[in-house]
């Protein structure tokens, strides 16, 4: 049961940051664009976390189906969602009435929306890496 | 952990050297228009981007409600309302008025034309104008 459980989160997790991360890395100018929409980054470090960012995402998703790798990406996942939560936070308490930029072009969704469901995903991440933990 | 955003860092590098830098500070604005310049496309078919509460509190006359949050509802009613020939401008609350632009980028994909503006300064702007309530 426990692993049935800790698998429904991880691919979940995995499909999940593989089509943010493939959306972002196939426009990297539009998610450049939703980056400079919250208002905190001068264009060069806009355009270097829209390079990065997404490969980031997929190298996690694609670590997280490998047994070696999975705490890392676990970690790496929930270092990124923290992240995202600090950015979409500070845009919601400035009002700011922005799409989340979290899927690329095409697919977007409010602040608050993304809110929610990042922290379901750090939930869901939290579970993989306390389930991932040998048992005693 | 180290690994994984070293390995993501040298594809992002690739990336960005194969790419180059883009210029987006004039291109964020090409599709924005002003109450005045909105109003000489007439017709115009109006969308309210703001949230459900704030539309049934007032709004334009004809206009439709659409929201990133209530997409597949919003243009199915939108698209009981538009044709081709009408000129379509998305209004949000003002306050840095970004869903106004996501939103008609979003249409002018999904309605495969060119003819669709956000408004400067949203609802604050009409209200001026002395359009709105």
């Amino acid at each position: 049961m426990r692993n049935v459980i800790k698998w429904i989160f991880l691919l979940a997790l995995a499909a999940f940051f593989l089509v943010a991360g493939f959306l972002k890395v196939t426009d990297p100018v539009e998610f450049m664009r939703a980056i400079l929409r919250y208002q905190l980054f001068a264009p060069t470090l806009a355009w270097v976390a829209a390079l990065w960012v997404p490969w980031m995402e997929i190298a996690a998703a694609l670590g997280l189906l490998l047994r070696s790798w999975r705490q890392a990406s676990a970690g790496l996942i929930i270092l990124l969602l923290i992240g995202f939560e600090i950015l979409l936070g500070s845009a919601a308490y400035r009002g700011l009435d922005i799409d989340c930029g979290c899927l690329g072009s095409g697919a977007g969704s409010s602040v608050q929306l993304a809110l929610l469901r990042n922290l379901g995903l750090l939930l869901a991440a939290i579970i993989v890496v306390i389930l991932e933990r040998p048992r005693k | 952990m180290t690994i994984l955003i070293a390995m993501a860092a040298v594809c992002a590098l690739v990336e960005g050297l194969l790419i180059g830098m883009p210029d987006v500070s004039q291109d964020l604005d090409d599709w924005a228009i002003t109450v005045e310049d909105a109003m000489a496309l007439e017709p115009v078919l109006w969308v309210d981007g703001r949230s459900t509460d704030a539309y049934l509190s007032g709004h334009l006359e004809g206009a439709v409600h659409l929201n990133l949050d209530g997409w597949e509802t919003g243009l199915g009613n939108l698209l009981q309302e538009w044709d081709p020939g009408l000129a379509v401008v998305v209004y949000c609350d003002g306050n840095g008025c970004e869903s106004s632009r996501s939103i008609a980028e979003r249409l002018r994909m999904e309605l495969g034309g060119n003819n669709v503006y956000w408004l400067v300064d949203g609802w604050p702007a009409l209200q001026g104008e002395g359009m709105a309530p």
